[in-house]
């Protein structure tokens, strides 16, 4: 992102963007000097190489049950052990990181674009509808986070679908409040005042010159969201909330783990290991980008 | 003060009636799922399913159904649970000092390993030791609750045999087995709850090791343990209370968890049973049990917050 960043920066397109590329740049180089984002990164490279590579060089089928196998320790044979029916669990942990990863992007995605349109709309259009609004993301705060998403994945069923939008749910209000408070703070300033008066439509209003000045809290708020969505989605599978079997599910490998665990504590060991590689990379990542993008959001977002 | 507090209350209990209604709605999205359930799978003629979902009440508009429930649940009543058949309130008393128990003994854990390791950091500033317990409180708050659940679990059943229980004890029946079956649920979901309140502690802490009363203690001959433990502290802890006030509230997640992984009859297991069972009249009432609670405790913060932070009180 750095480099397709600064490759725009250096052939020039329009100037208004260049700027703001460069920044962006500038600041991505910033959250990899920072000690936090450099560890971030140090964690995560050793499990996106796993994802990537992991398949090319793991013979073994994820869903294969292979009963002559059962419950062997890791070996050159099973990398990381085998589980209960056989299945080699090296495998089996690699097909499923990449749902672990994109499953708390596409809800923070999710919650960030329709949480900032419902923000944005309170805070720019006031009066009654900004009270509706603020009281049905009073309402959905309300509920513990987990809760809502047991909930919702319990009555609608699992899969990535339904856990993106259970997840997406719980972090919309957080997102509809930074929104809204960071409209009310950037439409009474002049440059928006003149844009409005030289007659500017709402919505370009909205596009040109509230969204760039709120953009940077949403941002910092949606990477700081990841760690713990991540954490919500991998207790949902835990919980039995998340794929259906024989799919590959992290949390769900760990739950059935449970019941071997003196036989053999690998089959927790290992999908244990990554999920919490992942929270404590994208905790450190979440850290460093407050750190260098806002330091006002760090105690907002305090208690997540 | 005594408007922001009726001001604060009339919204708790607005948000918390918005509730009803909403978890209503959910547990009431799938009717035909409970009549079909009821009726059996294989025996689901149109006129059963006709027949049942008319007992059930689910042929009446969804509003007239929802004031009646709501008329039997302030009085107490929440009907009784279609897959066991019981009192779903009788049931709910009985699993909820079960969580309770478990979330104040967390809440307790996570303040007992929080803010003394805390205070060592912040006067130990800079030192190794500081830099340590900074990385310990990174891995305390990232490991899931699941994943130090389930580790408890092996190193209760490996290493700890003769403390560790695998069934819940009543606390009246025999306290010491009620600790054992409680320790190591409460210490998993202590563990994220006792990083915040380190980092807390510790920034509160060197901030007010720098106010000038600290200088005029010294001045005045108190020993410099004094000085520290308790003028120091002392003045720490606002910020800290909020923050467990805070904790309590967001335990409910870990509570779930932990209920399910150590066996636990709470609440938040009565929950994912139901769940399972599609017994959506329990899943409703526990939802909303829950949630009041979470609700209850938020406003105990918000009205501790300017009684504790005198800064606060002007604002508002």
């Amino acid at each position: 992102m750095t480099a397709s960043a600064a490759g725009r920066d250096t052939r020039g397109h329009k100037g208004r963007s260049t700027i703001r590329d460069a920044r962006l740049g500038h600041q991505l180089q910033a959250v990899m000097r920072h000690p936090s984002g450099r560890f971030g990164l140090v964690l995560i490279t050793p499990v996106l190489i796993l994802a990537l590579v992991g398949p090319l060089v793991i013979g073994w089928d994820p869903i294969q049950i292979n009963p002559a196998d059962s419950l062997q320790g890791p070996s050159a044979r099973h990398w990381f052990g085998t589980d209960q029916s056989g299945r080699d669990i090296a495998a089996r942990v690699v097909s499923a990181i990449p749902v672990v990863i994109w499953v708390p992007l596409g809800a923070v995605l999710l919650a960030v674009t329709t949480g900032s349109a419902i923000g944005i709309l309170a805070g720019y259009r006031r009066g009654w509808l900004e009270r509706v609004l603020m009281a049905a993301t009073d309402v959905l705060l309300a509920m513990p986070g987990l809760l809502t998403a047991i909930l919702i994945v319990g009555v609608f069923g699992g899969g990535s679908r339904n856990m993106i939008l259970a997840i997406g749910v719980i972090y919309l209000p957080r997102f509809t409040r930074i929104a809204r408070g960071s409209t009310l703070e950037v439409r009474g300033l002049p440059y928006v005042d003149a844009a409005r008066l030289s007659g500017t439509k709402p919505l370009a209003l909205v596009a040109r010159h509230i969204l760039p000045g709120i953009s940077s809290p949403l941002f910092v708020m949606s990477v700081l969201s990841l760690s713990t969505g991540l954490l919500v989605q991998t207790a949902l599978s835990f919980l039995g909330f998340g794929f259906e079997p024989p799919t590959a599910d992290l949390g769900r490998m760990l739950a059935n783990a449970v019941d071997f665990l003196t036989l053999a504590p690998w089959m927790a060991v290992f999908p244990a290991l990554v999920i919490t590689l992942l929270i404590l990379a994208f905790n450190n990542l979440g850290d460093a980008v407050r750190d260098v993008m806002d330091p006002e959001v760090a105690r907002a977002a305090g208690t997540v | 003060m005594v408007f922001l507090f009726a001001r604060r209350l009339a919204e708790a209990i607005a948000v918390l009636f918005a509730l009803t209604f909403l978890i209503y709605l959910i547990g009431t999205i799938v009717p035909g799922d409970i009549a079909q359930q009821m009726a059996g799978i294989e025996g689901a003629t149109p006129e059963r399913m006709a027949e049942m979902r008319s007992r059930l009440g689910l042929d009446r508009p969804v509003l007239t159904r929802y004031g009646e429930w709501l008329g039997n649940a302030v009085r107490g009543d929440f009907g009784n649970s279609l897959f066991t058949g019981r009192d779903i309130a009788a049931d709910i008393r009985a699993q909820f000092p079960v969580s309770l128990e478990v979330a104040m003994v967390g809440v307790a854990l996570a303040v007992i390993i929080g803010i003394p390791l805390g205070v060592y950091a912040a006067v130990h500033t800079g030192t190794v030791m500081d830099r340590i317990l900074r990385g310990i409180s990174l891995v305390f708050f990232s490991v899931p609750t699941f994943v130090s659940g389930v580790l408890f679990v092996w190193i209760g059943s490996i290493v700890l045999k003769s403390f560790y229980t695998s069934f819940y004890v009543p606390f009246t029946e025999d306290p010491i087995a009620n600790l054992r079956s409680i320790m190591l649920p409460s210490l998993a979901i202590a563990l994220p709850s006792s990083a915040s309140i380190i980092q807390m502690t510790r920034s509160t802490m060197i901030a007010s090791l720098q106010e000038p009363f600290i200088d005029t203690a010294r001045v005045k001959g108190a020993r410099e343990s004094r000085v520290r433990y308790i003028h120091a502290l002392r003045a720490s802890l606002g910020p800290v209370v909020t923050l467990i006030g805070l904790i309590f509230g967001a335990l409910v997640g870990g509570l779930i968890i932990v209920e399910q992984i150590f066996n636990l009859p709470g609440l938040g297991r009565g929950v994912l049973l139901a769940i399972a069972e599609r017994d959506f009249p329990y899943v409703i009432a526990a939802t909303l049990v829950i949630a009041g609670v979470y609700i209850v405790v938020n406003f105990i913060v918000d009205i501790l917050y300017p009684i504790l932070d005198p800064r606060q009180r002007e604002q508002v």
